[in-house]
């Protein structure tokens, strides 16, 4: 299950990060052979400073499965913010992933390539762009859970992706861009249907670029009221093209708190319960596993 | 002060569903009638149901919490119901009970109906010259009775439903801080809002909202499928424009006037955890409050 090659760089993650929890977590490729475009450079060491991740060439998805006696069938894609520059992968991955599996979802921690990744050498041209490359993980790992909902105990009709910050956009772009699969693929993941059966945006990224439209995924908001206005103001605006659009909206601003929180103690501490309630009521999670 | 017991047993009749009210003083905000209306104080109320009318000699009722809870925080609750009526039960004395169980006294107001159903829509009353002025009265009454109630007069806040939360966003933007000289010890005191919950407000579009760094900060929570909710993404950011410290939580497939009853849905149905865990963040209560 776990490529030989990815196990080596996980023994080698492991010994030089030893403050990450997702040691013990089954790491599996988006793309066995490596990412379409990516394939030369799938070997390479990523760049571990503190907890961000970057050189980013190997996309994966980090496994978090719920016990057996409370799995609830439902599976979320964590995106984890950054700025396109790194991937902060424990607090807004694996803590993330582990809150839900610890609540009967199963959670999947995408590590995404990067459209500014910190590890491109100054001046030189960044191989990877956001709508492109991030977006095509993005959908790669929605159909990848699918692929595989029986053996991981997923319905693969309630496959939903969450995203903080960078990534919260490419949560957005994936949502928006709903790719049915193409029923002659190859590769048999590429067949299957990108839709994310809902999406939740955490302080999300541009939310300008945020254009919801009718039939798209149903849509959880939450950011602090002291974050940056496009954020903290964009929010309440992306809520209300999602109304437009007749897109079931939730939203959640929390005074007293800015960016990044993550599940810190403070004001938005609260945050996963209310997505956990928003989904029972949207119907994407049994009430009581 | 308190009315009669016959007057208390009336009311609890329709409303002893919900939450007993009768061991619970009822507390008039002018004792010999409101100003200019004293002629109707003893009017009798109409009580159908929950539903209110026929209100001339608006009161207070109190919930105070155990003395061992008390946090020293107090909110005043405006029911609502389109000025027409006052929804007693789940949007004022529900809410005063949940809050007094948390440590919060919970004072639910009758004020006076713009649009009072009992008068066939000769109402003598207006929302600006009547009922705010209510809300105001009860902010400054409770601020009287801080000592007495054990209640910290900095921490007096205003929750309002609908059209009580109309009251509340008018009472929180146009505070005034007492009339030095009155002859009504109650009138000396300031009516400014140390905090305002606005619960699927009316009144969030008026031309005459002045929101400034004065304004109290402001808890703001309705259903998605409610209408009244549609200004409040926009009501949000002219806060945050403004200065005003808010919250904002619109929860998804809810419509309007839930209040506090065991059918709402879950999350909508832990709303007041919500205003709970704020008052907490904000610093209103403290976080390990009994």
């Amino acid at each position: 299950m776990c490529h030989p090659k990815l196990a080596f760089t996980l023994v080698a993650l492991a010994l030089t990060t030893s403050g990450f929890a997702a040691n013990s977590q089954p790491v599996v490729p988006l793309w066995p052979n490596g990412a379409p475009g990516s394939e030369a450079r799938k070997n390479e060491a990523e760049k571990i400073v503190g907890n961000s991740v970057s050189n980013i060439h190997f996309p994966t998805l980090t496994v978090y499965l719920p016990a057996k006696d409370k799995a609830t069938g439902t599976a979320v894609i964590v995106c984890p913010g950054g700025g396109h520059r790194n991937l902060v992968m424990q607090k807004e991955g694996y803590d993330i992933a582990q809150w839900l599996a610890d609540h009967g979802i199963a959670g999947f921690v995408l590590k995404n390539r990067l459209a500014r990744d910190d590890a491109t050498p100054a001046g030189a041209p960044q191989p990877y762009t956001i709508e492109r490359d991030a977006l095509a993980d993005a959908q790669r790992a929605i159909r990848l859970v699918r692929s595989r909902a029986t053996e991981w105990g997923v319905n693969a009709a309630t496959v939903g992706i969450i995203g903080f910050s960078a990534g919260g956009e490419v949560t957005a772009l994936a949502a928006m861009h709903p790719d049915a699969g193409n029923p002659n693929a190859a590769d048999p993941i590429d067949r299957l249907d990108a839709r994310p059966a809902f999406q939740g945006l955490i302080y999300p990224g541009q939310s300008q670029k945020i254009r919801p439209e009718k039939g798209a995924a149903p849509a959880f908001l939450c950011c602090g009221a002291d974050d940056r206005p496009d954020i903290s103001e964009g929010v309440p605006k992306v809520y209300l093209l999602f109304k437009q659009a007749g897109v079931p909206v939730e939203m959640h601003i929390y005074a007293g708190i800015g960016h990044g929180f993550g599940l810190r103690p403070g004001p938005s501490v609260g945050w996963p319960d209310r997505f956990r309630e928003w989904l029972v009521n949207q119907k994407f999670l049994a009430a009581n596993p | 002060m308190i009315t009669s017991r016959c007057r208390l047993a009336l009311l609890a009749l329709s409303a002893a569903r919900l939450v007993a009210v009768d061991d619970h003083p009822v507390v008039p905000l002018w004792p010999n009638g409101a100003p200019g209306f004293e002629s109707r104080k003893d009017e009798p109320e109409k009580v159908v149901n929950e539903r209110v009318t026929n209100v001339n000699f608006p009161t207070l009722t109190v919930f105070l919490p155990p003395r061992d809870r008390a946090t020293g925080c107090a909110a005043v609750i405006a029911p609502g119901r389109g000025h027409g009526h006052v929804t007693i039960a789940h949007e004022g004395y529900a809410v005063a009970q949940w809050l007094a169980a948390h440590g919060i006294a919970g004072f639910a107001l009758k004020y006076r109906l713009a649009r009072d159903e009992a008068t066939g829509g000769k109402s003598p009353y207006t929302v600006e010259g009547h009922a705010l002025i209510d809300v105001q009265r009860a902010i400054r009454l409770v601020r009287a009775h801080a000592a007495e109630w054990g209640i910290d007069p900095a921490r007096v806040g205003v929750m309002g439903f609908s059209a009580g939360g109309e009251l509340a966003v008018l009472a929180a933007t146009r505070p005034d801080a007492g009339n030095p000289d009155a002859n009504d010890p109650i009138d000396r005191q300031g009516s400014r809002a140390g905090f305002a919950a606005l619960m699927y407000a009316g009144g969030l579009t008026r031309a005459n909202l002045a929101l400034s760094k004065e304004t109290p900060p402001l808890f703001l929570a309705c259903g998605g499928d409610d209408r009244i909710s549609e200004p409040y993404p926009a009501f949000y950011a002219a806060c945050r424009k403004a200065g005003v410290s808010a919250e904002l939580h619109i929860f998804a497939g809810v419509g309007h006037g839930f209040g506090i009853q065991e059918k709402n849905p879950v999350g909508v149905r832990d709303w007041p955890d919500r205003f709970h865990d704020w008052l907490v963040s904000r610093k209103f209560i403290n976080a390990t409050a009994p």
